[in-house]
C-alpha cells in the first residue's frame, strides 16, 4: 500500500499552469523543505477546507473530521522530504487522509464492539459495515436543519468502504477518475465500477430525493 | 469484482451525482492552522493505539510464548545424549584442512572415550572463536535520551525541538528526518489561541482576561504567569503566592 507505488495519471501538478505569481503546490512543497513556513501555511490554506469536507463526508463526524484533517497536515509536514515531485501533491494529501480515515473507523469498530452487516446486503455478497451517525451538533446550524442533508450525509457514511472513499471523491470532492484511482491505487476501470456501483446503492437509499428532486 | 465490473459507467449527468455535488461544504475551523502548528511544533503526532488489546496482552502473550518456546529448546537440549554427534563426525572431518589450535575442553575431560576421540574432530571443523567463544560486549546507545529531547523548559528553549519525530502509517520510517525545518509558535501567539491576554505575553505577565480553552483549564484573571510551554501545551502561574500548571487542551 505504499503510496510511492502509486504513479498519478497525467495530473501532475508541477505541469499544471498556474496564475501569474501563483506557486504551484511542488514549488510550495520545496519552499516548505528549504524552511519558508509561509509556503507551508500556504499549503493549508489550499487544502484545509477540502481535506477537512472530504473527511466529514467519509466520516460524518465534524469534530473527527477536523482532528483528522489536521493529523493529515502534520503527517505531510514530516514526510516532506519522502514526496516525490513526480505524483500530484493532492493526489498525496488525499490518500494519507484517507488512510487516516481508515484506520478511524476500524478503530470505531473495535471500540464500539458494533457490526451490523446486511445494509447494503442483496446482488453483492461484500462485507458491509454500518457507522452510527455522529449525534454531536455541527458548527453549521443549517446542516442540522437540512433533513436532506442529514440523510444523504447518513447514507453515504453507511456505504461500504470500497465504494464511500470513490463516489466521494468524486462526486462530493469533484476530483477526476484518473485521481481518484491514484488516491485509492485502483485501476481506472475498477475505480469507475465502484463509482457506478456506490451511485447505484445510494440511488436506493435516497430514491424519494432523486424523485422529488 | 466480478460484480463491479458488470456496471456499466453511468454518464456524468447521474441524478446521484448531482445530489451529492450539491451538498453543502464544511470548512476548516479558524483556528485550523494553528492547531497544525502546535501539532508539528509538539514534534509528535497523534498516534492513534493499533489495538484495542490491552499492551500487556499484546506484548505479554508473544514475549511469553517465545520464552516458552526457547524453555522447550533448552530442555530438549539439555537431554541430549552426550553420543548423539558421532555420527556427524567423519563427514566434518574431511571437510577440514587444519584442525583448531586450541582445544581446551577436549583435553581437561578425557574420561569419556566417545568424548576424547570426538570431541578434537568436532572442534577441528569450528572454528577457534566458536569454542572459545568472545563475550559480547553491548555497548550502550551513543545519545542519551534524556539529554538528547527537549526538555519541560519555556517555549524559548524547547519549542520545536521536538519536530523531527516522524509519523506513522502511510509514510516509510525509515526515510531520514526532515532537516532544516522548524515550525515554531511563540508564547504570544500560543496564549492568544488559548484565550489568555496578559500585560506582558511571557514570564511576569499578569493575566487580564481569560476565556476560551484557558478559562476551562482553570486560569482566571490576576494569575501571573511563570512560564509558557508550547510543546507540552502547559501554562505555569502563579496565584496567592503558588505556584500552578494547567494544561491547555
Amino acid at each position: 500500500m505504499a503510496f510511492d507505488n502509486v504513479r498519478s495519471q497525467g495530473m501532475e501538478v508541477n505541469r499544471v499552469r498556474m496564475p501569474e505569481g501563483k506557486l504551484s503546490d511542488h514549488e510550495l512543497v520545496e519552499a516548505t523543505k528549504a524552511g519558508d513556513e509561509s509556503a507551508f501555511a500556504e499549503i493549508m490554506t489550499r487544502y484545509r477546507n477540502p481535506i477537512t469536507n472530504y473527511l466529514y463526508r467519509f466520516l460524518n463526524d465534524y469534530e473527527e473530521a477536523v482532528d483528522l484533517a489536521q493529523e493529515t497536515f502534520v503527517r505531510v509536514y514530516f514526510a516532506l522530504d519522502r514526496y516525490h515531485t513526480q505524483y500530484a501533491f493532492s493526489t498525496y494529501i488525499y490518500r494519507i487522509a484517507t488512510n487516516l480515515a481508515i484506520s478511524e473507523i476500524r478503530r470505531r469498530k473495535r471500540r464500539k464492539l458494533l457490526s451490523l452487516t446486511g445494509l447494503f446486503q442483496g446482488e453483492d455478497e461484500t462485507a458491509t459495515e454500518f457507522q452510527p451517525p455522529d449525534q454531536r451538533a455541527l458548527p453549521d446550524e443549517e446542516l442540522l436543519d437540512d433533513e436532506q442533508s442529514r440523510t444523504i450525509s447518513r447514507a453515504i457514511a453507511a456505504l461500504p468502504e470500497k465504494y464511500r472513499i470513490p463516489v466521494i471523491l468524486r462526486d462530493v470532492e469533484g476530483r477526476s477518475y484518473d485521481e481518484v484511482a491514484a488516491i485509492m491505487e485502483l485501476g481506472l476501470g475498477t475505480t469507475k465500477s465502484r463509482i457506478s456501483r456506490g451511485r447505484a446503492l445510494l440511488k436506493e437509499k435516497l430514491q424519494s430525493y432523486l424523485i422529488n428532486g | 469484482m466480478v460484480n463491479e465490473e458488470k456496471f456499466q459507467i453511468e454518464p456524468e449527468n447521474d441524478d446521484v451525482h448531482r445530489l451529492l455535488s450539491g451538498l453543502k461544504r464544511v470548512e476548516a475551523p479558524k483556528d485550523f492552522d494553528f492547531h497544525v502548528r502546535a501539532r508539528i511544533a509538539k514534534g509528535k503526532p497523534a498516534e492513534r493505539p493499533v489495538s484495542w488489546l490491552p499492551s500487556v496482552v499484546r506484548y505479554g502473550v508473544p514475549l511469553g510464548l517465545a520464552l516458552v518456546v526457547a524453555g522447550y529448546f533448552g530442555v530438549v537440549t539439555m537431554n541430549a545424549p552426550a553420543d548423539s554427534t558421532i555420527a556427524a563426525v567423519p563427514q566434518v572431518e574431511t571437510s577440514v584442512s587444519q584442525p583448531a589450535p586450541i582445544t581446551p575442553i577436549e583435553e581437561s575431560q578425557p574420561s569419556n572415550e566417545t568424548q576424547a576421540i570426538a570431541l578434537p574432530d568436532v572442534a577441528s571443523a569450528d572454528t577457534p572463536e566458536k569454542l572459545n567463544p568472545k563475550p559480547v560486549v553491548k555497548t550502550a546507545p551513543t545519545t542519551n535520551p534524556k539529554t538528547d529531547k527537549p526538555g519541560g523548559g519555556s517555549y524559548d528553549t524547547g519549542a520545536g525541538a521536538g519536530a523531527n519525530i516522524r509519523p506513522i502509517g502511510d509514510v516509510d520510517d525509515n526515510a531520514p528526518e526532515p532537516q532544516g525545518r522548524r515550525i515554531l509558535i511563540s508564547s504570544r501567539e500560543f496564549l492568544t489561541n488559548s484565550g489568555v491576554s496578559a500585560t506582558y505575553p511571557s514570564a511576569g505577565g499578569r493575566i487580564t482576561s481569560v476565556g476560551g480553552a484557558a478559562a476551562s483549564a482553570g486560569i482566571i484573571a490576576g494569575d501571573v504567569i511563570e512560564s509558557v510551554n508550547v510543546q507540552s501545551g502547559t501554562i505555569r502561574v502563579t496565584r496567592d503566592g503558588k505556584s500552578m500548571t494547567f494544561r491547555i487542551r
